[in-house]
């Protein structure tokens, strides 16, 4: 079979940008609530700590698409971040628990976060994965 | 129609980057116009649905310099707060001329280390006498509450008959409101008795909230109904003379406050929303004449070919349209994407009631919003798709050769 | 009748008498040169034929009709109903294929039909070409497509302004070869040119000078 050699594309540079932004985001932006008073964490801090991982995983995946030579492997992995990007959406307030409150920031701020990022990167790898079918 | 369409879509696709661009410049009028908006009607609807649970015409709260503040906090920001007065304020008020009704409140914020990890406010309210509670609590339970008994508000998680402990009591969670986008929604709701027993607790745990009034005795606020007929001021003014040591306003001017703040936020908005699509709707039309411009030639060998001036214009006109639609959609779908997750943040952030209007409303609100760019976005092509059919043909092709 | 008949058509641009009291008549089925050498008047007169330009004075009959009486909004439908045209330049839109810029000139008329396009693409022997671009066709490829996408909604005159103008000599043969094909279908043609040696392969040469006709004659060694 004929490897297929493919250059960088726009959607490659989208990808790994958003995988970064995310990963990053989750860390130092619209990360959870802080500690309790008595130094303990709430359960929302392991659900930033899940999707954190989730992202980091993401991110991992999106950067060997960038520097993946054949446009099937690239495709393979488009795939692949598609129910990463569903299981990271899924953590917040379903799979691990939430803050009681909605104005608490793990509601207000990280939980929403979440679902833009995994709704922009699952659109970008099906975007990708469209293009690059069209010329296969 | 095929054929139109891939002439469209070919013309598109050969000018990536300037076909992008315009694409962009669609979804900023759309994304503008559908999130400004939605974030002015949803203030809007906020605010009708504190006015709506204020219920009252008339608040009585103890006279004491924090107070009115704290109970604005408790109402809109769902700060919890507490303050107490005797219970005899509100059967002087009952007996005054022009009062309907007078129903007491009371409120209570919970201690972070008994059961939650933040302060919660809980709010008791007399069933025999209460009318702005109870309305709001039938719309979604139709039990009765019972001792023991807490409904909770809209933003409060808690899975039915889930136990709540505040100082040592148990209360069972038997319903959830629906939100209203206040700080009502922070706050959780028991009748008077329990909430006796709750601050009973409380004081025998050593925490001291009720200074000199007696837990059987407390009350924290006055909810009045004026009568038909009697003016809400006079009847105020009446409570503020002859009871003592308390404080009436008119919930009139509890909202005026808000809606300045509302009509601030709003104005704001529609500037922003006005200088977006001002300049975007400048640019595309720029765009649009270079367009005109560089396909001089084309459009002349067009009409050499047959093309009447009314099929070129049409034919920008597609292009226009189409690329007015894709942009929209995206710049709708982004628009959503941010406003609706976000609705608590922006909330917290504007700091007034906001309430996402019902579906019905968002959904033609997505409508015009895809209409008004898509008709935007081809109308800026109108001009220089007149100007460009009227170029002389032949003469553009002498020209060029 | 004649198909095409000029009636002491003039053009005058102030002083200057583009064309001067034209006569001319053109049967159907008949292949014309129009012959001059520049300033002559032959330009002037390709226009007004083809419905780009109106004369000053005169009638200019086509299948009958006046057209020098039209508005530019039926000289447009005239034009594209009526009259294929082939220009010196090849005016393709450069971002079609051939078969596309064939439709083009269908889209306009009627109905644009691929196989239609590729029969006429095939008469002009293109029709391995059809789906590349203007740039990636010689100048006769591209000379060829413009005729294919003149005849296509079977004109009743061919109008042709310096048809070989920008072409080699092969590929002018290969033109004129396809002109001589058409005229052999019935079509009528009228070809403007200055050189002599294209006008000569036409059934009958009119000469302009200074806007007016010098000669009329038929040419001896046409071949049928």
């Amino acid at each position: 079979m004929e490897k297929k050699t493919s250059g960088i594309s726009v959607m490659d540079v989208v990808l790994l940008v958003l995988s970064l932004a995310f990963f990053l985001g989750v860390l130092f932006v619209f990360d959870p609530c802080g500690p309790k008073e008595d130094g303990g964490w709430m359960t929302c801090h392991w659900a930033g700590r899940a999707v954190s991982g989730v992202a980091g995983a993401v991110a991992v995946t999106a950067l060997i698409h960038f520097f993946a030579g054949d446009g099937r492997v690239k495709m393979g992995l488009d795939l692949a971040i598609l129910p990463m990007a569903l299981l990271a959406a899924l953590i917040p307030g379903r799979l691990i628990g939430l803050c009681m409150m909605a104005d608490m920031r793990c509601r207000s701020v990280m939980a929403p976060a979440v679902t833009v990022f995994s709704v922009l990167l699952i659109a970008a790898a099906v975007i990708d994965l469209l293009i690059r079918r069209k010329s296969l | 129609m095929r054929f139109a369409s891939t002439l469209a879509l070919k013309n598109i696709k050969r000018k990536p980057g300037r076909s992008v661009i315009m694409i962009l410049l669609a979804a900023f009028l759309a994304f503008s116009i559908f999130a400004g908006s939605l974030v002015v009607l949803s203030l809007r609807n906020g605010l009708a649905s504190y006015e709506a649970r204020l219920g009252a015409d008339v608040v009585v709260v103890p006279y004491e310099a924090q107070t009115k503040g704290a109970l604005e906090s408790i109402l809109l920001q769902g700060i919890p707060g507490y303050f107490y007065m005797d219970e005899s304020a509100m059967e002087k008020i009952r007996g005054m001329e022009g009062v309907e009704i007078a129903t007491p409140q009371f409120y209570l914020a919970s201690a972070k280390a008994g059961c939650c990890s933040v302060a919660l406010q809980l709010i008791g309210f007399d069933p025999e006498t209460d009318f702005t509670i109870q309305p709001w609590i039938q719309e979604s339970y139709s039990g009765t509450v019972g001792y023991g008994d807490v409904i909770v508000g809209n933003h409060v998680s808690l899975p039915l008959n889930h136990s709540l402990t505040f100082y040592n009591q148990e209360l069972r969670v038997v319903a959830q409101l629906d939100e209203t986008g206040t700080g009502l929604d922070n706050a959780v709701y028991a009748s008077m008795d329990t909430v006796r027993d709750v601050i009973k607790n409380a004081e025998s745990l050593g925490f001291r909230y009720l200074g000199k009034v007696s837990a059987d005795k407390a009350i924290s606020s006055v909810m009045v109904k004026v009568a038909d007929g009697y003016s809400t001021e006079a009847v105020m003014n009446d409570i503020n003379v002859h009871v003592r040591k308390v404080e009436a306003t008119q919930s009139k001017s509890m909202i005026s406050s808000i809606a300045a703040g509302l009509s601030n936020v709003s104005r704001i908005i529609t500037l922003l929303t006005v200088m977006i699509w001002i300049l975007a709707i400048v640019i595309l039309a720029v765009v649009f004449v270079l367009i005109a411009n560089e396909r001089k030639k084309e459009f002349a060998i067009l009409r050499i070919v047959g093309a009447s001036r009314q099929m070129l214009s049409r034919m920008l006109l597609t292009e226009s349209a189409l690329i007015s639609a894709v942009g929209s959609v995206l710049g709708v779908g982004l628009a959503a994407l941010v406003a609706f997750p976000f609705t608590d943040l922006i909330r917290t952030r504007l700091n007034l009631p906001y309430l996402l209007p019902d579906a019905g409303t968002v959904a033609a609100l997505v409508l015009g919003a895809l209409l008004a760019s898509v008709l935007a976005g081809s109308l800026s092509s109108a001009v220089s798709a007149r100007k460009l059919s009227r170029n002389d043909a032949g003469l553009v092709l002498r020209e060029g050769a | 009748m004649s198909l095409l008949e000029l009636k002491d058509v003039s053009k005058i641009y102030g002083d200057l008498h583009a064309l001067d009291k034209i006569n001319l008549k053109v049967d159907t089925g008949e292949w014309v040169a129009i012959m001059g050498p520049s300033g002559s008047g032959k330009s002037t007169m390709m226009n007004i034929i083809g419905c780009m330009d109106k004369p000053t004075s005169g009638e200019v009959l086509l299948d009958g009709v006046d057209i020098s009486r039209e508005s530019a909004k039926s000289l447009t439908r005239i034009r594209r109903d009526k009259i294929g045209l082939i220009f010196q330049q090849f005016h393709l839109v450069n971002y079609l294929t051939a078969v596309e810029n064939v439709m083009m000139a269908q889209y306009y008329h009627s109905v644009p039909d691929e196989k239609e396009a590729l029969r006429a693409l095939a008469r002009v022997g293109l029709a391995d070409r059809a789906k590349h671009l203007p740039s990636q066709l010689s100048g006769g490829e591209q000379q060829r497509v413009c005729i294919a996408r003149a005849l296509i909604n079977y004109p009743e005159l061919l109008l042709a302004d310096e048809p070989t103008g920008n072409l080699d000599e092969a590929n002018e043969n290969v033109v004129l070869d396809i002109f001589s094909q058409l005229h052999k279908e019935g079509t009528t043609l009228v070809v403007v040119t200055h050189d002599p040696e294209v006008a000569e392969v036409a059934q009958r040469t009119v000469t302009l000078g200074h806007g007016k006709i010098i000669s009329d004659k038929l040419n001896e060694g046409f071949k049928e």
